[in-house]
């Protein structure tokens, strides 16, 4: 089994904030059954309460939040992935909403790489476009360098300005 | 006393009586050689006799010194024609040897001359050229520096202005940046490039 990541849980912080989760809610199933083993009963799994983030990683993954051994696989999966995969850090001129950010890394995971984990940044002075950084490399897609690269398109809007 | 020892004493008895009369011998003769009487020497003076008188002596001096005279003067009568020729052969010689040098000469230094000339000629050429080659070269040079300068002020300006359209768009939009206006140019952009950043990523 592999993890797969829901479009919603895209950066290392969330996926330690699910990691996090996981590892409350196996520590609640392991009281739960530990209990039932001690007082001879059929246990009774207490509700517990999972955020949207992991039941997506749950979801998405197709495992029960009752499941425990499946939980701990997910759970060490994770950590692979937080550990391994490759992270794209965005430099936007405004932070994205929602529905932009899952188109970003839905494009992302499909064009790129399964899990990559993706970061959003903002630099008010940026004006236009976007700065991508992918380990050591960095792509400078600003208006500002989209006018320097293109020296023609820089004379033809001059040329346009009356 | 054996016969060997008698025949050595009279031998050394022989030998002493010879060295005696050998003595008395030689002192018979120095005294003989002492009382010779020695050779005398005489001191013996010629006068001399006076053959001719002082007149005669004078009037032969005076005549040989006239017929000396006369045997130069007739010399010189007879060297002089030949002299005379001998100078003219000599001067038309060296008059004619002096203008075979001249001559010679005179070549040389045209032709010195003309080499000369030549490699001045050469060497001119060779200044020419090396002028040409340099002014060449300083063309070149300056058409590159004013290239490169032009070059380096396009960008310094291309830089400025997109500094002065950025800070318009940062001032124009503030806090107005509207992300989903450039949700397209995002997408697309990194359509564009999406092989690079792959081989990035997969990196």
């Amino acid at each position: 089994m592999s993890a797969r990541l829901p479009v919603d849980v895209y950066s290392p912080d969330q996926i330690g904030i699910v990691l996090w989760e996981l590892d409350k809610l196996i520590s609640a199933l392991r009281d739960t059954n530990t209990r039932s083993v001690v007082t001879g009963s059929e246990s009774v799994a207490a509700e517990h309460h999972v955020s949207a983030l992991l039941l997506g990683v749950l979801r998405t993954s197709g495992i029960s939040e009752r499941d425990q051994v499946a939980l701990e696989s997910l759970q060490a999966e994770l950590q692979t992935v937080r550990s391994s995969a490759p992270v794209a850090h965005f430099l936007l001129s405004a932070l994205p909403n929602r529905n932009f950010k899952r188109e970003l890394v839905a494009w992302c995971r499909q064009n790129l790489h399964e899990n990559l984990l993706v970061t959003f940044a903002t630099r008010g002075d940026l004006g236009g476009g976007f700065v991508l950084r992918v380990g050591s490399k960095q792509y400078d897609f600003t208006y500002r360098a989209q006018l320097l690269n293109d020296k023609k398109r820089l004379v033809e809007i001059f040329d346009n300005v009356r | 006393m054996d016969t060997l020892q008698i025949v050595m004493l009279a031998g050394l008895i022989l030998m002493a009586c010879i060295s005696f009369a050998s003595l008395a011998w030689a002192s018979f003769l120095d005294g003989k050689y002492r009382n010779r009487p020695s050779p005398k020497h005489y001191a013996v003076h010629v006068e001399g006799v006076n053959v001719f008188s002082e007149e005669d002596i004078a009037a032969a001096k005076e005549e040989a010194q006239a017929g000396f005279r006369k045997a130069v003067t007739d010399s010189v009568g007879a060297i002089e024609p030949a002299l005379t020729s001998s100078i003219s052969t000599i001067s038309e010689k060296a008059e004619e040897m002096a203008k075979i040098t001249l001559s010679q000469e005179f070549e040389k230094y045209q032709s010195s001359f003309a080499a000369l000339r030549e490699e001045t000629i050469k060497e001119f050429g060779e200044l020419q050229k090396q002028i040409d080659a340099r002014r060449d070269q300083l063309v070149i040079d300056m058409e590159a520096q004013f290239k490169k300068q032009q070059a380096e002020r396009m960008d310094a300006f291309n830089t400025r202005i997109a500094d002065v359209v950025s800070s318009y768009l940062v001032e124009a939009l503030d806090k107005g940046v509207d992300l989903g206006a450039q949700s397209k140019y995002i997408i697309h952009t990194l359509e564009a490039h999406k092989e690079d950043i792959k081989k990035d990523v997969l990196s």
